[in-house]
Parts: structure tokens; C-alpha cells; sequence
């Protein structure tokens, strides 16, 4: 990066979805940006772009074509109870958000990736429908042709061609662990390059932190392990991204940042190991088929309310911790494989990944033969 | 992953995935045999993720990717597979406390001047919009509305 500290209007540390997203609305109101990544270029994009892709959107034109009918009142009580908001307490910044989301998706999230090129699958899919509390009570999961994956590289191709590309600067393999104050402001940041390890400054009016969660490192994610699942399972799998590891956090929380609500999670109870890991206990999370029997540690059916996908993703990670080994085991044949089984993410879809509705629709119909 | 054609065959195999003789036969048996009876008695299902499978099947977007009440032991089905599976680590619903501008907060809620933070780093939003459990999809949709919000903010 050289001696002389940058300066500019944002530096922006992360880049995915939010970075990238935040960087790009920055440029159109002509704002010079500095955007600095942990990871190399190739894996600009962060985690979103090795998501599966799907965006909740209260009031789309796919709802509609479907005839769906949701609103946002409807979408924000099914929040409130999935969420176990508690319905007396309108004050907190969770629950203003929560209220902005479902007032907002349609003008604010949905109709702006449709104007940068982004386009869903027509038909939205039920999810989370709810268990012992309720959840989504219409569709409203709209995934992304081409995934996480064509998402991101959507918009950072929008980044490339801004017309104000000029006013950007990159860099990648940059760490940050600290923010610069100026009495009680923050005005920059500072931290080390991945590969040299030589130190580097960032000066700037405003710094927006967008480096993901802490999810990615396993020793956070036990450190902060919920009640509700008992003690951390001995073995967890890392399906986040391993530079999510809570570094800014503590950036943050060291100039005084209120940090909120860790020991809340979303884990998956269906990981597998990744058979070419690119990071410690890499794991897959798999789509975990509704027509396997879903079995303990002991090979006996969990019970007595059979665990099925699609209710409540949480709770099937509460039964299984509850369990005395933390692991399970789906029991299935090939018929229900062909059929059900699936790798949550961009990278085993190829046929979203690859823009192939020919490719989606015979899958959907002769199985997924490619994947077994 | 481990796949049989026998039932005595892949519990064989699953002991031997996971390392001890944890996995019992009869076990594994009880669940397939009990499970293939209530779908050969028919509907209505008594069983609960019979019941459920009806319900998603109701939905076109799930009828497709979802059997119809398909036996485990039917031999024209196999070979039997089972999956050992771990919890996984996937998203964060906490964070950086941040304010409806994506401005972060100190402890005493005040916000903190120059500072802003968006996406899974604030919780995508306030420090934990989605609660205790997401509907799904407001992961990126809360990436994209709390960024868009930062830097409406700073554009002002």
C-alpha cells in the first residue's frame, strides 16, 4: 500500500454483500471509497457469494403472479413469534429493524437488485414454516438465479463499470484490527497486510465495519454457545467464513461499540465434512431430506415429535444438543436421494449456478443424478 | 456417508463410520419398519412426519423436490443409505449494536461519531434483527437494507 496513509470520504472494511452493496450506493452520491478486503481478489464477495441465494421480500411480483398474498403486517407478526420477540417491548433496535425490514424489502432490497441486474426464480418456496412457535405463514424465500454466487459477481460487476468507478480504491489481503480515534470520533483504521504482515493506516471521515459475523471462528462460536443447546457438541463444523472470526468486533467494542445478543445463532444440525477442505473442519451443510428417518447417535428414531426440515431449523439443532452425542444420523434409500438431496450453497447447484433453467427443470424431474 | 443393501450391512457400516457399536440393529430396524407400515396403512398419517410431508407437498415449489410418502426398506428404492450428520456453524444473528442510520452504539446507546457498521457484523441490523430465530432470506436482504441505510446516512 506504500508509507503515505490513505485518506477518504468512507473507508469501508469488507467486502461482501453489505461492503460491496454500501460501496456502490456510496459512489453514486459521489463519495471517494476506500474498500478494504481480508481475502485475496478471487474470493471477492465474501460469504454471500457461496450462498445459496435466497432473499425474503414481502410483496414481489413472483408473490403476486403466484397469488400469494402477503403484507407487511402479516410478515412482522410472524417475525415477532419466530423470532420470540417479546410483543410488549417495541423499543429496541432489533424490533425497529425488524419493522423497517418488512416495510422496506419490496422498495428497498427487492426493486433495487432487480435495477442491478439481478433476477429471482419464479416461483418462491415455503420455509420455516414454524414448529412450536409460528413462522412464514405464506411464501416469501425468493433465491436468485444463479445463486449467492451470480449475485455477487452481478454486483461487482456493477462496482467495475460505476461510472464513478474512479473515486474507488481496492484493496484486498488487508487485516484490520483497530479503529483511530480523534478524541471521542472515529477517524480511520489501521491493521496489517494477510501476506506481509507490514502495517498499514486508512484515514478517513467515516468507517463503515461490514467484516461479517463471528461464526467463522469455532472458538467464538463455543465461547458464545446458547443455552438452550447445553454445551458445545464436540465436534462443529466450519461452514462460515473463516475470516468472520470477530477481529472487528473487537475493534469495535475497544473505542466503546455495544456489541449484542452473540450466544444467538444460526446453526445448522445437517453439516457433513468437506471432502476438499479450504479451512479447519470445513464443513457442507446439506438440505437434510424430509423423507429420511432422522435418527440418534444410537440409530433410534428422535422423538417423539419426528424432526422433519422446514419448520424450524433452529430447533432441530435443540433436539439433536439434547441428545447425549450431539450427532445424528438420516437414514434414507436412493430413490428419496435422487430426489431430495441436496448441498445448500452456489457451489454444488450448477444448474442455478450456471443460469440453466433447462438444467434446473431436469433436475427437478429425473433427479439429481449429478450429485450422486 | 455409508450405503448397503441390507439393513445388518449398513449398521455394520455406520458402526464402523463412527467407531463404536453404538448403532443398534434393532434400533434402526423398528424405525424403517414402523415408518413403511403407517405409509402402506395409508392416510390419514398418524405419523407426524407423514402429516408434514403431506402439508409441504401442497406447495408446488416443495411437491417437486418432495417424495410422495416413499417407503425406506421398499427393495425397487435401494441400495439404504445413512448420513452421519454435525452441527454446523453458518451465521451470526448478534453483533454490533447499530441504530435505524447503521450508526453503532455505545453501551449507553449513544451512537458512536464516524461510526457505522452493516450487514451479519451488526446483527444485520440493531445487533440482532432476526431475534432468536431468521424466517430465512433476511440474511442478505438485511445485508443489502442495513448498508443501503449507512450509506443513505453518510450521503447526507
Amino acid at each position: 500500500m506504500g508509507t503515505t496513509p490513505l485518506h477518504c470520504d468512507t473507508v469501508v472494511i469488507g467486502g461482501g454483500l453489505a461492503g460491496i452493496v454500501a460501496t456502490l450506493e456510496l459512489l453514486s452520491a459521489g463519495k471517494r471509497v476506500v474498500l478494504l478486503d481480508r481475502d485475496s481478489e478471487e474470493n471477492f464477495g465474501g460469504l454471500a457469494k457461496e450462498s445459496f441465494g435466497g432473499i425474503l421480500v414481502v410483496g414481489s411480483d413472483e408473490q403476486r403472479r403466484a397469488r400469494i398474498r402477503d403484507t407487511p403486517e402479516l410478515a412482522l407478526q410472524d417475525w415477532l413469534a419466530f423470532g420470540e420477540f417479546d410483543p410488549a417491548d417495541r423499543d429496541t433496535w432489533p424490533r425497529r429493524w425488524a419493522e423497517a425490514y418488512v416495510n422496506s424489502s419490496e422498495g428497498e432490497i427487492y426493486r433495487w437488485l432487480k435495477k442491478h441486474g439481478i433476477n429471482f426464480l419464479p416461483l418462491p418456496l415455503w420455509v420455516e414454516r414454524g414448529d412450536a412457535t409460528r413462522g412464514n405463514s405464506v411464501p416469501r424465500w425468493h433465491v436468485v438465479w444463479g445463486t449467492g454466487r451470480g449475485l455477487m459477481l452481478q454486483l461487482i460487476a456493477c462496482l467495475h463499470n460505476h461510472p464513478h468507478r474512479d473515486l474507488l480504491t481496492l484493496h484486498f489481503g488487508m487485516r484490520v484490527d483497530g479503529l483511530i480515534e480523534n478524541g471521542r470520533r472515529i477517524v480511520g483504521c489501521r491493521g496489517d497486510s494477510e501476506a506481509t504482515n507490514l502495517p498499514f493506516e486508512v484515514r478517513a471521515d467515516s468507517v463503515l465495519v461490514a467484516t461479517g459475523g463471528i461464526n467463522g471462528s469455532i472458538e467464538r462460536v463455543r465461547r458464545h454457545w446458547h443455552a438452550d443447546w447445553r454445551t458445545p457438541p464436540q465436534t462443529i463444523l466450519n461452514g462460515a467464513h473463516k475470516f468472520a472470526d470477530g477481529t472487528v468486533h473487537d475493534a469495535v467494542q475497544a473505542v466503546g461499540g455495544n456489541l449484542t445478543h452473540l450466544d444467538r445463532m444460526w446453526n445448522y444440525a445437517a453439516g457433513v465434512h468437506h471432502w476438499r477442505p479450504r479451512k479447519p473442519e470445513h464443513g457442507l451443510s446439506l438440505v437434510p431430506p424430509r423423507s429420511a428417518l432422522w435418527l440418534n447417535w444410537r440409530g433410534e428414531r428422535i422423538g417423539p415429535k419426528p424432526l422433519v426440515t422446514g419448520f424450524d431449523t433452529r430447533d432441530l439443532v435443540t433436539r439433536i444438543c439434547a441428545e447425549e452425542r450431539q450427532y445424528s444420523w438420516q437414514l434414507l434409500n436412493r430413490k428419496i436421494a435422487l430426489k431430495e438431496l441436496a448441498i445448500s450453497g452456489a457451489e454444488f447447484n450448477p444448474s442455478i449456478r450456471n443460469n440453466s433453467k433447462l438444467g434446473l427443470l431436469r433436475d427437478l424431474i429425473f433427479g439429481n443424478h449429478w450429485l450422486l | 456417508m455409508v450405503v448397503a443393501s441390507s439393513l445388518p450391512e449398513l449398521v455394520d457400516k455406520m458402526n464402523g463410520l463412527q467407531g463404536d457399536g453404538s448403532v443398534n440393529l434393532s434400533a434402526v430396524g423398528e424405525a424403517a419398519s414402523a415408518y413403511d407400515r403407517q405409509i402402506e396403512r395409508g392416510a390419514p398419517y398418524d405419523d407426524e412426519q407423514l402429516r408434514r410431508i403431506a402439508l409441504v407437498r401442497q406447495w408446488k415449489g416443495d411437491r417437486l423436490r418432495t417424495c410422495k410418502f416413499q417407503k425406506i426398506l421398499e427393495p425397487k428404492a435401494g441400495p439404504l443409505m445413512a448420513i452421519r450428520e454435525f452441527i454446523i456453524s453458518r451465521k451470526s444473528l448478534g453483533g454490533i449494536q447499530t441504530d435505524l442510520d447503521s450508526r453503532v452504539l455505545d453501551t449507553r446507546g449513544e451512537p458512536i461519531a464516524g461510526l457505522y457498521a452493516a450487514g451479519e457484523a451488526a446483527g444485520f441490523g440493531g445487533g440482532g434483527m432476526n431475534g432468536l430465530r431468521g424466517l430465512e432470506g433476511t440474511f442478505l436482504g438485511g445485508c443489502v437494507l442495513t448498508a443501503r441505510r449507512a450509506a443513505a446516512a453518510l450521503a447526507r
